[in-house]
């Protein structure tokens, strides 16, 4: 599997526990999306600083080819999964221990 | 703390895709450069931190709460 392949099972999995297995449903409310537009610049910048000084490189048989800020799109991919599992666990665990 | 867990997996996921070349030279199982680990944990800790503060920010969390009573 390549990059690719990967974040976009990460993103599958992240929506799905997010809906269904956490049921914190963090996609249906507007203060995640809010949040995730707070992040996503500075997510930008960051690959953009990275790869700009090749602190991090990407193998080209690994990725799309699409390129946005100096990383790969995928990157988007799985820097959204990442914040969707994130918060929906946050949720998840804060319900449990409120029980 | 139970981070931890899907932490782990995120890294271990992370250490398919990540060439370093400028690292301190600490590595976790002769792989993964220590920074993509503070990484894992940093990331996710900045990301329940922005959301409390737009919780706080915005009157959301008292919405919520208001609704679940509901339930």
């Amino acid at each position: 599997m390549i990059y690719a392949d990967i974040a976009l099972n990460a993103i599958i999995v992240a929506i799905f526990f997010d809906l269904f297995i956490l049921k914190s449903q963090m996609m249906t409310r507007g203060i995640f999306w809010i949040t995730y537009a707070l992040i996503l610049p500075f997510q930008l910048l960051t690959n953009w600083w990275l790869t700009s000084n090749q602190i991090v490189m990407y193998a080209d048989s690994e990725i799309m080819g699409r390129r946005l800020a100096g990383a790969p799109i995928e990157d988007l991919l799985f820097g959204f999964s990442m914040i969707l599992l994130t918060l929906s666990a946050w949720e998840f665990f804060k319900a449990r221990s409120s029980n | 703390m139970i981070y931890l867990i899907w932490d782990y997996w995120a890294v271990l996921k992370g250490s398919w895709y990540f060439d370093s070349d400028q690292i301190l030279g600490f590595k976790l199982f002769n792989k993964l450069p220590i920074e993509e680990v503070l990484f894992f944990v940093i990331v996710p800790l900045m990301t329940v931190l922005t959301y409390l503060a737009l919780l706080k920010l915005t009157g959301w969390d008292k919405r919520k709460e208001e609704s679940n009573d509901l339930r």
